[in-house]
């Protein structure tokens, strides 16, 4: 199973959770207020790239409005294959973190 | 009163009361229809931008950055050889656009300077124009790297492929 980073997980999670309304600027707040990182544009769409490439997202191109000065939005979806890879890695995440006792483990 | 002094009365009159109507236009124009729109609704409204007077001009574009938050620049131009005004949304640096559209991914260019320019909108009416265009260009430098990055990595993967082709030609 393909790894995944993290920027690529929180990724996969926001366009999941946005769906259907996944694009840039949407996909930026989900994850400032969720997580408190603020992931640039640059590397949200960089990284959006390296995802289509794998087959993991797909994009589409969405409306224009007024206040984007005319340009299109790009919508995201993750697709099935997208989806078995994250729900992988989580677990992956799970199997590690369980059992851990967190109390009198520190240095 | 003097023949002088009452076209003088008149005229400040008149200017008094096309500024408050075009001010009363301007506002309900950006709270109504937006950012966009408001070109288009004030030209149709007053004629052409070379039809457009100082007055009108003032009026509407101060009732509409009331209404929006939005500084809307006047400045005059002389077309034909006739000074009249005109009228400009404040507008993100076209440097930083041109920069974030020339260092996309292909077909992504237009959708990340939309982003950006959604996001200069909003901190236009947040902290206004001069706070804005600060944050476009800081966002646009945080912008780029990652981009270089990836165009980089499409270099160096392409160019790693024709090695390996030229070794068997």
């Amino acid at each position: 199973v393909e790894q995944l980073t993290t920027l690529e997980q929180h990724l996969l999670l926001a366009v999941l959770g946005l769906h259907p309304k996944a694009y840039g600027v949407s996909i930026q707040d989900h994850i400032k207020d969720r997580t408190g990182r603020e992931p640039s544009l640059g590397s949200i769409y960089a990284s959006l790239d390296r995802l289509e490439e794998k087959g993991f997202v797909k994009s589409r191109q969405g409306e224009a409005t007024a206040e984007r000065g005319g340009k299109r939005k790009m919508y995201f979806t993750i697709t099935a294959l997208g989806r078995h890879t994250l729900h992988e890695s989580l677990q992956a995440i799970n199997a590690l973190s369980h059992g851990l006792r967190w109390k009198g483990a520190t240095a | 009163m003097s023949k002088n002094r009452r076209y003088l009365r008149l005229a400040f009159v008149n200017l008094l009361v096309t500024s408050t109507t075009t001010f009363v236009a301007g506002a309900f124009a950006g709270a109504v229809f937006g950012v966009a729109t408001v070109g288009a609704w004030v030209h149709a409204v007053f004629g052409l931008p070379s039809t457009i007077s100082d007055g009108e001009t003032v009026g509407a574009a101060t009732g509409f950055a009331v209404a929006t938050g939005l500084t809307v620049r006047t400045y005059r131009i002389y077309r034909l050889g006739t000074l009249t005004s005109a009228y400009a949304l404040a507008e993100p640096p076209k440097w930083a656009e041109f920069l974030v559209m020339v260092l996309s991914p292909a077909n992504r260019g237009d959708a990340l300077v939309g982003d950006l320019n959604e996001q200069y909108v909003d901190d236009c009416r947040a902290f206004g124009e001069a706070r804005a265009k600060r944050r476009y260009w800081a966002r646009t430098v945080r912008t780029i790297g990652p981009l270089l990055l990836r165009a980089a990595g499409k270099i160096v993967k392409w160019g790693a492929v024709v090695a390996v082709v030229r070794r068997f030609f």
